[in-house]
């Protein structure tokens, strides 16, 4: 242990190498709080060159590696499921460039999501996919989860915003997939690194596309009585061919969360509202507003409220983004389940995962990314009661079978990483983990980076099926 | 050969043996027999006799790129031709998803599509040959690129067949999904040689309200390039930005001059309130004539060239390429997203073209090379890519019999 200190230090610096049980524990989990391991040890590079050689020592003692970036993560993805030597990006954090004209930039995997359309901000440019944890989580981490966001209804998820990728290969190779032009000659290896969840290598920098930020918004509330109205609203609104900038939909039980934690003045007597935000140059957006104003009245909803200046619209977007943690008021814990379903199946899956939850005597509470169909069903309960817990787990399978049966996927943006690699036979046949297997031989043939994640066939995920899948606590 | 082409008629049928193969040549080299299957598991049941007499197959969407990446082929034994696999499969005007057949052509699915007022917003060449399978294989886009992505952006979904004769599907019917690996978006640009796409499911859009191109013309490059960055830094939003040379411009049926072209759509009066505000700052902006986008992509309106390069450069540099190539040809560039196809006819030119490209350009894919040229690299090496792409071929094609 020693030695492997004194190793890792000469490369990265003493600082930079946490051996101390009590540090550690900081990188025992994700935001899947659930499931816990410590990693051997952790370091903390500042350049692609020391991540190269932290990975060469791994290979010549044979220990896993981890990469690691804010550790937001929700599906154990960073979990150093054998101890290992955790890589994390923190301290990469810089942006290196802003090409204005050319709408790029790039920057180190551990930049802060945020930061990046702060840099491009200046410009009139932005990086357009926004995680609600888009304050806290890398933008390695966004490339790992293919992350998405309100906004990537309209512009698109993590992967329609990256042209280039440094990465360093599990065995210490650094490799540079694509660049600031456009077009690689062969196939997509950017396209397919990106949402690989740090099983192919440790993502070192990044190009990303940057988006101009639009000139003119319309967001609004609709509010309805009925949770049927308004994801009725919503598969009108995408069928109608109407593509807001962000669709998305908040229930009863979230509405409460969200009045008690910070009291936007939001009704409590409401069964669902959604968020409606649309964008572009001006002209038009009022024409573009009355239509997604007459379906949602079409639907019943009971009112309308227009945002009518820039701080209403910033208090809107707030309470969606803090609806979650908002949650935390109810119960003493919640899990947030991650699931999609096609579109125009809405009101339908959302009944039966209702009485799926009624069933199993539990509070659903729904707040998600509805013009995409991502929903993200939050099971309230109390992790003091062994018999609730178990009920919550088989709650969240069920949902789950029924955005399979839907012909759906099991996650629509946090990943499959340690907490459902058991359910990807439900999605997938061995053929197509098979050829999933083929493309991880071709990259990270030992397993070595980031190892027992995804797949269903690893020890860790085989001897942890059968055992309960308890639920993630308090997010 | 006989008692071969028995065993392919057994699981194509006979009216899926195709013996007249001259039209099915690569680099001059006819293959010895057409395959024609109807189903993801006759692809699977040839891949596998292909694979048991180490038969080399070339896939053949609608044949117009075949060539490309392709430039030696010493021997080349099956075509598998993707004509017969040609179906809608599902199709959710509501979720605006479409799943279809990988030899459907794209003129043939706008059709449906425009049914029900959606459209796939691509437009690469030859819409009415072009087909899905081909078209995401070689991740080949048109100039709507610029607004709306390319290939990969819009797949959502795939089933394909191995080089090893395993089918397979990845990704998930839906708009968003992170589980697993997307390999669809792998197969953007292996150009058939990992596997067979036999179906893809696609994100479609609304039809825009209105569509309309707009144009101008300059004297001279900087003024293009001064225009362009203005452009890119305003709140517009074209689907295209595209820089013509002259001759390019003249192929289209346009005035012999440097063009700008742009194309603006949605709402009637966001289209109009764009339009206006570039004439406002002063841009001689003119109505150009619709078809004039489509005769530029269309390789017969541009007559078949000795050589044809594709460059991937920085949008800020295309237009000072242009002017260092001015005279080699036609140089049609979507310059917003810093592709310029370079098209020369005359073996000075194309030498001209080559040694500037082959030395200065990032990057560079070679779309036709006819004598003297058809033994020049298919594309610009990229050593970690490339190492990484054989990697994966050796998994996926383990024998090698996917050319
Ligand atoms: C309150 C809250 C809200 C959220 N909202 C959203 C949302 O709206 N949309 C959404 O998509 N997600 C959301 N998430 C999930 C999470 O923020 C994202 O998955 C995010 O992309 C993770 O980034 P991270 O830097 O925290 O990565 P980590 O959690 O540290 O790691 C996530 C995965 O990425 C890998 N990884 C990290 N860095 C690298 C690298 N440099 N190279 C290779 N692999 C790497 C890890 O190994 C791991 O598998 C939310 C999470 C929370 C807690
Ligand atoms: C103005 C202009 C612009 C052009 N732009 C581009 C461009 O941006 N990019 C570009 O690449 N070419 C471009 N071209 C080239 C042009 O399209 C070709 O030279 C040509 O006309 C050839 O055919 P296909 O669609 O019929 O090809 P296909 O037969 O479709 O084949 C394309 C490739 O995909 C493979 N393939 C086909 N079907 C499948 C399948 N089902 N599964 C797996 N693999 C499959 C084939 O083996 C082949 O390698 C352009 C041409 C012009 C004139």
């Amino acid at each position: 242990m020693q030695s492997l200190q004194k190793e890792l230090s000469v490369i990265v610096g003493a600082d930079a190498v946490l051996t101390d049980p009590i540090q550690l524990r900081a990188y025992d989990c994700d935001a899947y709080t659930i499931e816990k391991s410590l990693p051997t040890v952790v370091t903390l590079p500042q350049e692609t060159a020391q991540v190269a050689e932290i990975v060469k020592v791994a290979n010549r003692l044979d220990l896993p590696v981890i990469p690691r970036g804010a550790g937001t993560g929700l599906s154990g993805g960073s979990l150093a499921v054998n101890g290992g030597i955790l890589i994390a990006t923190t301290r990469m954090n810089r942006i290196l460039s802003v090409d204005a004209r050319n709408r790029r930039l790039r920057a180190q995997s551990g930049a802060v999501n945020i930061h990046l359309s702060k840099a491009a901000k200046p410009f009139n440019l932005h990086y357009a996919p926004d995680p609600s944890s888009q304050g806290a989580c890398t933008v390695g981490g966004n490339v790992a989860e293919n992350a998405g966001g309100p906004h990537t209804l309209k512009y698109g998820v993590t992967v329609n915003h990256i042209t280039g990728l440094t990465m360093v290969l599990p065995d210490g190779e650094i490799v540079e997939l694509g660049d600031e032009v456009e077009d690689p000659g062969g196939c997509d290896l950017v396209g397919v690194v990106v949402g690989s969840e740090g099983t192919l290598g440790i993502v070192t920098e990044v190009v990303a596309r940057l988006t101009p930020l639009p000139a003119a918004y319309r967001t609004l509330l609709a509010i309805f009585e009925t949770l049927d109205d308004a994801t009725r609203s919503v598969s009108q609104l995408i069928a109608a061919g109407i593509v807001p900038a962000a669709l998305e939909l908040m229930d009863k039980l979230v509405l409460e969360a969200v009045e008690a934690a910070f009291g936007y003045g939001f009704p409590l007597d409401a069964e669902a509202v959604l968020l409606i935000e649309l964008d572009g140059v001006e002209a038009g957006l009022d024409r573009l507003q009355a239509q997604a104003i007459e379906i949602c009245h079409s639907n019943h909803a009971r009112e309308t409220r227009i945002a009518r200046d820039p701080l209403e619209r910033a208090k809107l977007w707030a309470a969606r983004k803090k609806a979650i943690g908002a949650l935390g008021r109810l119960a003493p814990s919640c899990v947030t389940q991650d699931g999609v379903i096609p579109r125009a199946r809405l009101s339908h899956v959302l009944r039966e995962a209702g009485e799926i939850a009624h069933n199993y005597g539990l509070r659903l509470a729904n707040v998600f990314h509805a013009g995409d169909g991502n929903l993200h069903p939050v099971l309230l309960f109390d992790d003091s009661n062994p018999d609730e817990v178990e009920r919550v787990a088989k709650a969240g399978d069920e949902i789950l079978a029924l955005c399979l049966r839907e012909g759906g996927s099991l996650s629509g943006e946090h990943g499959i990483g340690t907490e459902k690699c058991g359910l990807m036979n439900a999605m997938f046949s061995s053929a197509d983990l098979e050829t999933m297997r083929m493309l991880k031989n071709a990259f990270n043939p030992d397993d070595r980076c980031n190892p027992e994640k995804i797949f269903p066939d690893t020890r860790y995920c085989y001897e942890t099926k059968y055992a309960l899948r308890k639920p993630a606590f308090g997010l | 050969m006989d008692s071969f082409c028995q065993g392919l008629s057994a699981i194509v049928g006979s009216e899926g043996v195709i013996s007249q193969t001259e039209p099915l040549a690569i680099a001059e080299r006819s293959p010895k027999i057409g395959v024609a299957p109807q189903s993801e598991e006759e692809i699977s049941a040839l891949l596998e006799q292909a694979n048991g007499c180490k038969a080399p197959v070339v896939v053949w969407g609608g044949g117009t790129e075949a060539q490309v990446g392709r430039s030696a082929v010493d021997r080349y034994d099956w075509a598998l031709c993707m004509n017969r696999m040609d179906a809608i499969l599902d199709y959710q005007p509501a979720d605006l998803v479409v799943t279809a057949q990988a030899g459907m052509n794209l003129q043939t699915l706008q059709a449906v599509l425009s049914e029900y007022q959606q459209t796939l917003p691509w437009n690469p060449p030859q819409p009415e040959r072009s087909t899905l399978g081909g078209i995401i294989a070689s991740a080949r886009s048109g100039s709507w690129r610029f607004g709306h992505g390319v290939p990969r952006d819009r797949l959502l979904a795939m089933r394909a067949v191995r080089g090893d004769g395993t089918a397979f599907k990845s990704g998930a019917k839906v708009v968003k999904s992170v589980a697993g690996f997307d390999i669809h978006r792998l197969f953007c640009g292996s150009r058939g040689t990992l596997g067979i796409i036999t179906e893809v499911t696609l994100k479609v859009a609304p039809l825009p309200e209105r569509s309309e191109l707009w144009g101008m013309t300059v004297d001279h490059y900087d003024l293009a390039e001064a225009a362009l960055s203005e452009w890119m830094a305003m709140a517009i939003l074209p689907d295209s930005l595209d820089l013509l040379n002259p001759d390019c411009a003249a192929r289209g049926g346009l005035p012999a001059k440097i063009t700008i072209l742009a194309r603006f759509s949605g709402f009637e009066e966001a289209v109009r309130w764009q339009t206006n505000h570039l004439k406002e700052r002063g841009y001689a902006l003119q109505p150009m004539p619709e078809e004039v986008e489509m005769l530029l992509q269309d390789m017969p309106v541009l007559g078949d060239p000795l050589l044809h390069l594709r460059l991937s450069l920085k949008s800020s540099d295309t237009a000072a390429w242009m002017d260092t190539l001015e005279g080699t040809g036609i140089l049609y560039a979507h310059a917003g997203s810093g592709i310029l196809h370079a098209m020369a006819w005359e073996e000075a030119h194309a030498h001209r073209l080559a040694d500037y490209a082959f030395a200065h350009a990032p990057r560079w894919l070679t779309l036709r090379a006819r004598e003297p040229f058809h033994h020049i690299a298919p594309w610009k090496p990229d050593a970690h890519s490339r190492a990484l792409t054989q990697r994966i071929k050796s998994q996926f094609d383990p024998q090698s019999i996917l050319l």
